[in-house]
């Protein structure tokens, strides 16, 4: 199969659930997931705060809090080799996950602030990764890391690798973060809402370091972002998700131009004017229900402008194709399909 | 990252349910719960020390010198009866040795009731009676945790020890959070040279091994002294060291309201400040301070417990629980006599339950936390 | 690093001074002058006070001199090592204080590396299996730990050392080696019978240390760096040893410093029900008999060695933490 763009499939999740028992019940950030990363593709998933886009990020490298089991779906990896894998059978901590998790999936995290030990050097914590993933020795691992964090743009990268994080300003570390992401070459990467805790000047930067790493070493991205005006400027493929699934998917033109959703309808009010105000994506009446109890049917019928009646509070509405890569989850367009 | 803009209706809610919520995550700490209530349960009786205790504490039973407990029954010849009842103690006097020997004696049982006249005492210097909360028939003794070498009923000097101990733990601790509300305040409040002055005074201070300079100062106290003037000395030497960890918390909390994000948030969103006070500041701060508190108390009752079994604390005749250790100071007597220890488990329970109520307000205090 | 340990070697000047100046009060709490005390002692013995005697002690410790004066008398001598007399064994105070101090400190330093060795593994252990039946039974013995006073252990121990083992324990050294003069043959003596003191001193602290780190462990269990490990492929084992373990061994290092005061404290308490040859029953013995020289040398060389303690612990503190180095 290939994916709407016409690419081979890298990645493929399929009817995903993820459940959290905690003290207070259980909750339900992802229900019947379902969606697919090309090649050297660059996706984006987005979705108000709380709808379960880290939470699936996190299942996808088996890396989910302990109160957390993947119940239900595959997560399907094309293998470099061709072979594929339904990483949903692996164990987490199993050699094979292990050499998956930054070998051939890597993840970037949205507090660069904490997603470094700060006790241990930079130039520790990247040369861990490619000990783990090469058979390098100690030697070859630490050019490799000055070789890494020079491709990302810090100067003296010979200096900086023995300093501590705490001497890196937030725009270096996330540089360096992506810099110990793709030390190991892997084919997909995962970047979860990179830039919401940057300067905006800062941000920029580093969307573009994203893009150009990626078109240097042709890999697939999956980015996760509150940020429509990221989306457009990033990706190729967008999802829409709503507490656990996709309920709207294109590709960035149709969905910036035709969103059909009325969840991403109203997203799409959200973005920046001309004047570079920028409103939250909050201008969507009411609170995205939590995941303890995820409303029935169409689980966005709670806040829907365009509510149909019974049938949203009662069915979940199927996926129904827009041309040729445009799909929607919504009664309203029950008849119009083509 | 997205802000949800509340109704005021909500806002509303959420103040008035932060001492709901604090309540609420308190009740999930099961243990901290089971050990209110036995904290209540000890002090309870140490207020009515006089009725619970069986005998007067300084009443010598004749011929009961080192009796050991003495077990209730329930059931005897006649099989199992609703009313307890103790077996009597016989006692002969080993020739060779010198030591008393004690055999029961299964022949003659005592039945206990509830709610006896005994010896007379006055309940908190203010009504003379003399009904106790239980006792043997006429004749008979009742030694639930044996006597000691001058034949005084251990059980009795237990609960009135409890007294004495359990409210050295208060006052104790009232004057160190007196200290520590005090310099704590200042030192955050004020910052600057004051605040580094007292940071160092405390550091001092905690880097002093306590016992040796408690040790120090209560041996300095006149031994003509009266019990009670030489207890309010002690519970005062007790916080003079101790109320350097109120003091932080204090600062701490004071530094915090200083610039807390809530109130720059709930001042922007246009909430009034004394609602800000009233509804959100002071409940966080109490229920730290609570914690605090709650987790001093122990500390007080472990250091007159050392003090007095040191022999530097509180003196005999008044009865603590430290006290009544120091006739189990050295082994051969503990050997002979194993329940001389009784009321060190006591303390043991006492500081455990304090221990696990002050960590479940110490959780229950940041309901926000989890 | 460097510059760490000078600017930390400064602070101590204030810190030393108003030890002094508590250790001088101590000395001076007693009611009435100690040097009447003494003569009243000598003439109840039936000694002779030598007049000339008695005013060249006058003049030796400023008596009657203001308050300020005789303390920079005294300091000034404590500096050049010299603490004065003992009353009660007529010896200088140096020489009655010198061992004990020694032992008290090695007993304790004995009890904080049986703590740190106990507390690692069982702190690690309850957190990493939060909610475990482990992790129940050891908050449990934790806390127990921590409310048993240490005198209770002491008397419990040797209780069951007696009973059930026929082992009379107490002391520190065999009856052979009790007045010895120190050898290679009475330093293994004295650490056979070192275990008993180390266990009851060390408990309570251990149980504080196997708390702190499992709370800090479960906190650093949930940061951020934790997942990147994760998702750079780090063994499960070999991640949380090298990350959060080491980052919990900060906050652990330091409560180990201001742990030791309370060391010293439990090992006083300890040394007495065993009648130890250290620091507790001397200085207990001394305060009762208003022997304040011989009490207030105490009081200061501890304080002064909790000082020296509290400073390598922040040394240490500094090496396992480079935020605190570079600060
Ligand atoms: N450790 C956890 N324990 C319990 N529930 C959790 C946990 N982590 C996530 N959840 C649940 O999963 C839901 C989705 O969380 P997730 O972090 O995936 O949201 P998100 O879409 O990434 O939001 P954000 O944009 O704020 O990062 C949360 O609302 C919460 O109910
Ligand atoms: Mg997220």
């Amino acid at each position: 199969m290939v994916t709407a763009k016409g690419l081979p499939w890298i990645l493929r999740v399929n009817d995903l659930y993820v459940e959290f028992w905690t003290h207070d019940g259980v909750a339900r950030p992802v229900n019947g997931l379902t969606l697919q990363v090309g090649k050297g593709q660059s996706v984006g998933v987005v979705g108000e705060s709380g709808c379960g886009k880290s939470v699936t990020a996190l299942s996808v490298l088996r890396i989910l809090p302990k109160a957390a089991r993947i119940s239900g779906g595959k997560i399907e990896l094309q293998l470099r080799d061709g072979s594929t894998r339904d990483l949903t059978q692996l164990s987490t901590n199993s050699n094979e996950m292990r050499r998956i998790r930054g070998g051939e999936i890597a993840m970037i995290f949205q507090e660069p602030m904490t997603a470094f030990s700060p006790v241990h050097t930079i130039g520790n914590q990247l040369c861990e990764a490619i000990l783990l993933h090469t058979d390098c020795d100690e030697k070859e691992a630490k050019e490799r890391s000055v070789e890494s964090l020079r491709s990302v743009g810090i100067p003296e990268p010979h200096v900086r690798i023995d300093e501590y994080p705490f001497q890196f300003s937030g725009g270096m570390r996330q540089r360096a973060m992506i810099a110990m992401a793709l030390v190991c070459n892997p084919r997909i990467l995962i970047a979860d809402e990179p830039t919401t805790a940057l300067d905006v000047t800062v941000q920029a930067q580093v969307l573009q370091l994203i893009k150009q790493m990626q078109s240097q070493i042709g890999l697939a991205l999956y980015l996760i972002t509150h940020d429509l005006g990221v989306i457009a400027q990033m990706v190729d493929y967008v999802y829409v998700m709503y507490l656990g699934c996709i309920v709207e998917e294109g590709g960035v033109d149709d969905i910036f131009e035709t969103p059909l959703h009325p969840y991403t309808r109203d997203l799409m009010r959200s973005i920046p004017t001309v004047s570079g105000e920028r409103k939250p994506l909050s201008t969507i009446g009411g609170v995205v229900p939590n995941a303890y109890s995820i409303p029935s049917g169409c689980s966005f019928h709670t806040r829907c402008k365009d509510m149909q009646g019974e049938v949203c509070r009662s069915e979940r509405p199927a996926p129904r194709r827009f041309g040729e890569s445009h799909r929607v989850s919504c009664v309203l367009y029950e008849d119009a399909a083509r | 990252m997205t802000s949800i803009k509340k109704t005021d209706q909500e806002k509303e809610f959420e103040f008035a349910s932060q001492w709901q919520l604090i309540w609420r995550s308190f009740r999930q700490h099961r243990a901290a719960m089971i050990c209110g209530i036995i904290i209540g349960v000890m002090y309870l009786s140490a207020i009515f020390a006089p009725f619970v205790a069986p005998y007067d504490p300084q009443y010598r039973h004749r011929g009961f010198v080192y009796a050991p407990p003495q077990r209730v029954h329930f059931s005897g010849d006649a099989g199992f009866s609703i009313r307890p009842h103790v077996y009597r103690l016989t006692s002969e006097l080993d020739m060779d040795t010198f030591e008393r020997r004690y055999a029961v004696d299964t022949d003659v049982s005592y039945p206990l009731y509830f709610l006896v006249r005994g010896q007379p005492y006055k309940l908190w210097g203010l009504f003379r009676t003399d009904i106790r909360l239980f006792g043997t028939s006429e004749g008979g003794h009742v030694f639930l945790f044996g006597t000691d070498g001058l034949g005084r009923d251990l059980f009795t000097r237990v609960i009135h020890g409890g007294t004495i101990s359990m409210s050295i733990g208060l006052v104790g601790v009232f004057f160190s959070f007196v200290f520590g509300l005090m310099f704590g305040g200042v030192s955050g409040y004020f910052g600057g040279k004051v605040d580094e002055a007292i940071q160092r005074m405390i550091e001092i201070l905690r880097s002093f091994p306590r016992i040796p300079l408690w040790m120090a100062f209560s041996a300095a106290l006149p031994g003509d002294w009266s019990p009670i003037r030489i207890y309010f000395s002690i519970t005062l030497i007790l916080s003079l060291v101790g109320w350097t960890e109120l003091a932080r918390v204090t600062r701490g909390k004071v530094l915090s309201l200083k610039n807390e994000d809530f109130v720059m948030a709930a001042r922007i969103s246009g909430t009034s400040e004394f609602v800000i006070i009233a509804r959100h500041l002071i409940p966080s701060f109490i229920s730290h301070i609570i914690a605090a508190i709650t987790l001093a108390i122990p500390q007080m009752i472990l250091a007159e417990t050392a003090l007095s079994f040191l022999g530097v604390g509180l003196r005999p005749p008044v009865v603590s629980w430290g006290v009544l250790l120091q006739t189990a100071q050295n082994v051969h007597t503990v050997a002979m006599a194993p329940w001389l220890m009784i009321p060190g488990v006591f303390v043991i329970i006492y500081v455990m339950a304090f221990n696990f109520l002050g960590d479940g307000f110490r959780d229950a205090a940041d309901p926000y936390a989890n | 690093m460097a510059r760490f340990v000078f600017r930390r070697l400064l602070t101590l000047i204030p810190t030393l001074l108003v030890i002094s100046i508590i250790s001088f009060i101590v000395i001076q709490l007693p009611p009435g002058d100690w040097l009447s005390t003494y003569v009243m002692q000598l003439a109840q013995s039936g000694t002779l006070v030598d007049q000339a005697e008695l005013l060249a002690l006058e003049r030796r410790y400023a008596m009657g001199q203001p308050m300020h004066i005789q303390y920079f008398r005294w300091i000034s001598r404590v500096v050049r090592g010299d603490f004065g007399m003992s009353f009660e064994y007529g010896q200088p105070v140096r020489e009655l204080i010198q061992e004990r101090l020694l032992l008290t400190v090695f007993i304790s330093f004995c009890s904080l590396i049986f703590s740190w060795v106990v507390a690692f593994p069982i702190g690690i252990y309850s957190a990493v299996k939060q909610h475990s039946m482990g992790d129940y039974a050891a908050t449990f013995v934790g806390f127990l730990g921590l409310s048993t006073p240490n005198f209770m252990i002491a008397l419990v121990l040797m209780y069951v050392a007696m009973q059930h083992f026929g082992l009379s324990v107490g002391g520190l050294f065999s009856p052979e080696y009790v007045r010895a003069p120190w050898s290679a043959a009475r330093f293994f003596d004295m650490l056979k019978n070192l275990w008993l003191p180390v266990i009851i001193v060390g408990t309570s602290g251990t149980a504080t240390l196997i708390r702190v780190l499992r709370n800090n462990l479960l906190d650093e269990l949930q940061k951020q760096y934790v997942v990147t490990a994760r998702a750079k492929g780090v063994h499960a084992v070999r991640l949380t040893l090298k990350y959060p373990v080491r980052m919990a061994l900060i906050p652990f290092v330091s409560v180990a410093g201001w742990q030791l005061p309370e060391l010293v404290s439990g090992e006083m308490i300890t040394a007495v029900v065993l009648s130890l040859p250290t620091t507790g029953p001397l200085l207990l013995s001394a305060l009762l008999a208003q022997d304040m020289y011989l009490a207030g040398g105490f009081i200061l060389l501890l304080a002064v060695l909790m000082v020296i303690g509290t400073l390598l612990s922040d040394i240490l503190l500094a090496l396992v933490d480079p935020r605190i180095r570079y600060e």
